[in-house]
């Protein structure tokens, strides 16, 4: 059986800003949210809100009214936070907490309210205690979540309904409280059934024709007699380990004492949840209040606290303690589940090699970071310098497929063609001389042309000047060189693009 | 016999460890010359314009996994789809570009002495200096990775006649394309330094097809 606790915050948006400016608890102010060209109200504060001032209304008609109301844009982004925060906060009630749609949290508090002394004092302690923190709460115990939402929003506060008293309970309840569709709730009305207790009384088959299964269902669910699914949000451990010192640290292997205590303790968390670190950062807090941080990635999932170890000792070369260090945070960012083979007889070598591979480029990204640490990936293009793309070799690899070229490629690409000087670069054919590298070199053609036509459909700034005619040539210094020359109206640049053969 | 024996076991002992392992070119004169091959465990130096040409012919016949370091400044990048017609393995070729020199020898020390690589090719604008390659030289020894050094070089064939012969590294080559073609380049392969034996010059011809090494002509030096 489920005891919920629905509670319902109305002034949610503009508490939070009360909180921050304790000035404006008396003033009246709305939240206004702009949509196209209208602004509108979205939440409206306790003092406004007993001006008849709603959600919904334009801002122009507001000030209309009131010419000097004040008025500051909604952050819904920041509500939600704030509304995590609270459902951080009652979590300590009861660990089925949940957070569903406008500003409600639903508790299920089954078997936990003898811990504060019963249901009413624990309503009533919620009430006061979420006063203090400053925002109204409008709160009803119930069986299920739909007859706690229900009276929370138009029941008496803190109403505390019981399985048996609910069906009297509600008879008086406004019939908005069932949360049916809007047509329905509007139709309702206007046939007089102001209340709940007036639908109760009518046939269930003559009602579900007029109102619809849809709605027949929130009815059935206030009752308890359709079960409804909740999501209690999860309860996500944080892993995280610090410790403070009295007197600050001074040294560095002072630092790495306590780094590896740090490591120790979260290892031993992380080893019965068969998971290890896959990213962790280390922050250090200095009594001059200034703040370093390293982080390390690891291709492996790993709990060894050596491997760990070693990966940050590599930021400590240049690591400044200052005046010494207050504090000291560790925490896993990512973890992932650890892998573990069974090592075979026979390719138990071949296994440990490749695990000493990635442990090597793994601290080699650690030491240099991950873009100077890289791997080749195809790439699907026949331009050559598109052809492949360059990965972190850190990240788990991904199945690479290379296709032969058809034709010959160079060994060597230069990252930016050289332009290079021609004596005479009137037509398409290979010059016989150019200039590169302050040299003349005298070019003999080995293999070409070769025409490279650029992806029409890209704006390609280095592909602009259209097809590209590649040639393979010697120099007379016994270098093989992958030119290419392109069109400018009559000339022709040539430049050089590759080297070896 | 009892000689070679000997011989074999002063290498051993220069070496640090108890064999010697080698990488055979397969070519009968070349690896005569070297006394089996190129030493494993080794530091290489090679140098010409067609160096990046024998490096692949050599990183090629060892296998296994290739790291490439050099930095960040450069121009210059090996091309994937122009290793596979060398008969290379992009997915097994790891490029390390790290911002300084510095940087450059400090990963080159771990990536040595890991003994994970099967290559590693190592390029800086600069020589380096010799106690550079002393160090490189105690990183790799006891592993059976082959190290291997190189420089761009654009001057052409006469140039390693003006540099400082001074280095620590077993054997350096000199290397110049004579004549390419699709299927098969010819170069002057020039042995300038060789701990094994007396520096000795011959023309090879790669085959492009089966990445073999075929005997032109020799002479000695």
């Amino acid at each position: 059986m489920q005891r919920i606790i629905c509670i319902w915050f109305p002034f949610l948006e503009s508490e939070r800003l009360i909180r921050k400016n304790p000035d404006l608890a008396q003033k009246p102010f709305v939240l206004v949210t702009r949509e196209a060209n209208r602004v509108f109200i979205s939440a409206v504060s306790e003092a406004a809100g007993s001006m008849r001032f709603i959600p919904e209304m334009s801002l122009v008609d507001a000030r209309a009214a009131t010419p000097d109301i004040l008025y500051y844009d909604a952050n819904p982004a920041q509500d939600i936070r704030c509304l995590q925060g609270l459902l951080r906060w009652v979590s300590r009630l009861t660990p089925r907490v949940a957070r569903e749609g406008g500003n409600n949290l639903y508790l299920d508090i089954a078997g936990a309210s003898h811990l504060f002394g019963g249901e009413a004092p624990l309503l009533q302690s919620i009430q006061s205690q979420l006063k203090a923190l400053g925002f109204t709460a409008h709160l009803a115990l119930a069986d299920n979540k739909a007859a706690a939402w229900g009276f929370a929003h138009y029941g008496k506060n803190k109403s505390n309904i019981t399985g048996d008293a609910l069906r009297d309970a509600s008879k008086d309840l406004s019939i908005e409280a069932l949360r049916m569709s809007y047509s329905s709730t509007i139709l309702c009305q206007r046939l007089g059934l102001k209340k709940i207790g007036n639908l109760l009384d009518l046939p269930r088959a003559a009602l579900a024709g007029r109102i619809g299964l849809e709605d027949i269902k929130r009815v059935d669910q206030f009752y308890g007699r359709t079960a409804e699914a909740t999501q209690f949000s999860r309860h996500r451990e944080r892993l995280v380990e610090e410790m403070q010192f009295f007197d600050p640290l001074a040294t560095n292997a002072g630092v790495e004492a306590v780094l590896d205590k740090l490591l120790e303790k979260l290892c031993l968390r992380l080893t019965p949840m068969q998971q290890g670190f896959r990213k962790a950062s280390l922050r250090l807090e200095r009594a001059d209040h200034e703040t370093l941080s390293f982080s390390i990635q690891l291709t492996q999932p790993s709990v060894s606290i050596n491997t760990l170890k070693r990966l940050f000792s590599y930021h400590f070369e240049q690591l400044d303690v200052g005046f010494g260090v207050d504090r000291m945070i560790l925490a896993a960012e990512q973890i992932a589940p650890l892998l573990r083979h069974q090592l075979g007889l026979e390719d138990s070598k071949r296994q440990s090699h490749d695990e000493s591979l990635s442990k090597l480029i793994n601290e080699l990204s650690n030491m240099f970071g991950d873009r100077h640490v890289r791997q080749f990936s195809p790439a699907d293009s026949h331009i050559p310098e598109r052809a492949f793309i360059r990965d972190a070799a850190h990240y788990p690899t991904r199945p690479r497929n290379w296709i032969r070229p058809s034709a010959t490629r160079p060994l060597r690409l230069l990252k930016k063609p050289v332009s290079v000087l021609v004596r005479d670069g009137r037509d398409r054919k290979l010059p016989e001389t150019i200039y590169w590298h302050s040299k003349e070199c005298h070019l003999t053609a080995l293999a070409g042309p070769e025409r490279i036509e650029p992806n029409w459909w890209r704006d390609d700034l280095d592909w602009q000047s259209g097809p590209r005619d590649y040639w393979w040539a010697k120099t007379q210094f016994g270098i093989v060189v992958w030119v290419y020359g392109v069109s400018k109206g009559l000339k022709t640049q040539w430049f050089v693009h590759g080297l070896g053969s | 016999m009892r000689l070679d024996l000997l011989k074999e076991q002063i290498i051993a002992l220069e070496l640090g460890r108890s064999e010697r392992r080698v990488l055979p070119l397969g070519l009968p004169a070349i690896d005569d010359a070297l006394q089996g091959g190129l030493d494993l465990g080794g530091m290489h130096e090679i140098a010409g314009p067609a160096a990046v040409l024998f490096t692949q012919v050599v990183m090629q016949k060892k296998g296994g996994v290739m790291f490439w370091l050099a930095t960040e400044n450069s121009n210059e990048e090996y091309y994937p789809h122009g290793l596979i017609q060398h008969g290379g393995h992009p997915e097994h070729f790891i490029i390390i570009h790290p911002q300084s020199t510095r940087d450059l020898l400090k990963a080159a020390y771990e990536v040595l002495a890991s003994n994970t690589a099967g290559c590693v090719l190592l390029e800086t604008e600069k020589p380096l200096t010799q106690t550079d390659m002393r160090k490189l030289q105690i990183a790799v020894q006891n592993t059976d990775t082959l190290g291997l050094v190189t420089r761009p070089d654009y001057r052409g064939a006469d140039s390693w006649k003006s540099k400082s012969l001074l280095s620590s590294a077993l054997t350096r080559w000199h290397v110049v394309i004579l004549d390419w073609a699709s299927e098969k380049t010819q170069i002057d392969l020039h042995l300038t330094k060789n701990r094994r034996g007396s520096p000795c010059r011959w023309i090879v011809e790669i085959d492009h097809a089966t990445h073999h090494l075929h005997l032109v002509s020799f002479s000695g030096e």
